[in-house]
């Protein structure tokens, strides 16, 4: 076997990166067909301007493996999420050890503090094992609209039991987020032991600017009418019917319910449209979820309960786990992870690029 | 190959398994996996090559291993060396690696 060489892609490597995710990862995947998804989706603060956020390896001129990442701020150390993990199969057969060591490339080769990401494969799962990362099932927790009578996306929904608030809660003020610059009143330096560390310009980058899907921001005000929390929630529909989806959160865990409680009642209850509201994440407590109504889907048993689907493009009405990985933590800090946070919430179904 | 060849790589391993047990562990993983007799795993043949794992089967095989001695494995040094690798040659470098 021909030796395997390591690098980082260069812009003009698109062609060729689009060129492999068709013919190795899957035929009409959508970044084997938008360009401009790549220059964005890995162009947030790379290593120099004319690199993006993948590694490549090459055996013979050929593209053999790809490594992609997704930074969670613009810290020279920042906080990784990771993305695309493929090696071609005939080359993986004969070196095993090809893709950990593409990995660890970039776990060399990009200052980091630590990494985390959701929608890592069950098949991973004994890689990440033997590494001693963290693997975690996240939850999907659910909140129904009690105006609803018949569902479209929903299934097996007991109408008696559309969730309720559990408990009585202080009431929140949510705003929307009319201009970028609000965020600039966020107690960002609260949330510092929260891991991943996501910081303004991500959000900017990950959200607010995103040219693929519409995204809405929230500020969620406390009891002293100080900002506490922001909330980006995307409205995912299948013909007329929608769900509001919390996509991500920013702010501790502990003070969120009655936010969602306020994002429920002013953007959910009694809209026509919205069979429900959920969020999938791991390491915000079921309680708070349980304090604001929502509760939690059932993955263990997959034929019970109420079915909360999850993928949207193509749109698949069964629950479908997603799992998240991260390095181990140091003391005293918390592993908050949304689904939003990496490339769980990449569209699939864009038309090709004008 | 029968199960009697099994003792052609008898090691004592530390941690409350030893080597027999070791490879009688990676026999029966790959048996069930394969979905065939203990008997017709050839602990002599290389992995691979026999299509007893693929590139991610191996990684199960060693992490579910992992689990069951309750001691991190490390992958690097297991899969170095240009011998092939047997269930007979990954416990030795198992045993190596403890």
């Amino acid at each position: 076997m021909s030796q395997v060489r390591f690098r980082i892609a260069h812009l003009e490597d698109i062609e060729r990166l689009m060129a492999f995710m068709g013919r190795h990862w899957r035929q009409g995947h959508v970044l084997s067909r938008r360009r401009d998804m790549w220059a964005w989706e890995f162009g947030f603060h790379t290593l120099a301007p004319d690199l993006i956020n993948v590694a490549v390896a090459e055996q013979d001129d050929a593209l053999v493996g790809i490594f992609g990442w997704m930074p969670y701020n613009q810290r020279p150390i920042p906080d990784l999420a990771g993305s695309l993990w493929k090696v071609v199969d005939d080359v993986q057969a004969q070196a095993p050890m090809l893709g950990l060591k593409l990995r660890r490339y970039v776990m060399e080769q990009v200052p980091h503090r630590f990494f985390a990401a959701p929608g890592a494969g069950p098949q991973t799962r004994p890689i990440y094992g033997l590494l001693g990362m963290q693997w975690q099932r996240m939850q999907q927790f659910y909140r129904i609209n009690p105006a609803m009578t018949a569902f479209e996306l929903l299934q097996n929904v007991d109408p008696e039991i559309t969730g309720q608030a559990g408990a009585a809660l202080p009431q929140a003020r949510l705003e929307p987020v009319e201009s970028i610059d609000q965020l600039h009143d966020l107690p960002w330096h609260q949330w510092h032991n929260l891991w991943p560390y996501r910081d303004a310009a991500y959000i900017r980058w990950r959200f607010w600017d995103y040219p693929f899907a519409d995204y809405d921001l929230w500020m969620a005000y406390g009891k002293d009418n100080t900002p506490s929390h922001l909330l980006v929630t995307r409205t995912q529909c299948v013909g007329v019917r929608c769900a509001l989806r919390i996509v991500t959160i920013l702010g501790h865990p502990e003070g969120l319910a009655p936010a969602l409680v306020a994002l429920f009642t002013h953007q959910v209850k009694g809209r026509a449209r919205i069979e429900y509201m959920d969020c999938i994440c791991h390491g915000v407590p079921a309680s708070v979820f349980s304090q604001a109504g929502m509760a939690a889907v059932d993955f263990d048993q997959p034929d019970a309960g109420v079915v909360v689907p999850n993928y949207f493009e193509p749109f698949c009405a069964r629950k479908v786990p997603v799992y998240c990985v991260a390095d181990p933590l140091p003391e005293g800090v918390r592993y908050v992870q949304y689904k939003g946070d990496g490339d769980q919430d990449r569209p699939n179904l864009l038309e090709e690029e004008a | 190959m029968d199960g009697g060849q099994a003792f052609f790589c008898i090691g004592t391993m530390g941690d409350g398994m030893t080597q027999q047990q070791m490879v009688a562990w990676l026999r029966q993983w790959v048996a069930q996996h394969q979905q065939v007799p203990i008997e017709q795993v050839d602990m002599d043949a290389d992995l691979f090559a026999q299509g007893y794992v693929d590139s991610l089967g191996i990684w199960r095989m060693v992490f579910e291993l992992s689990q069951q001695l309750n001691r991190p494995l490390d992958m690097d040094a297991l899969l170095q060396g240009e011998d092939a690798l047997s269930i007979c040659e990954l416990a030795k470098r198992i045993e190596a690696a403890l």
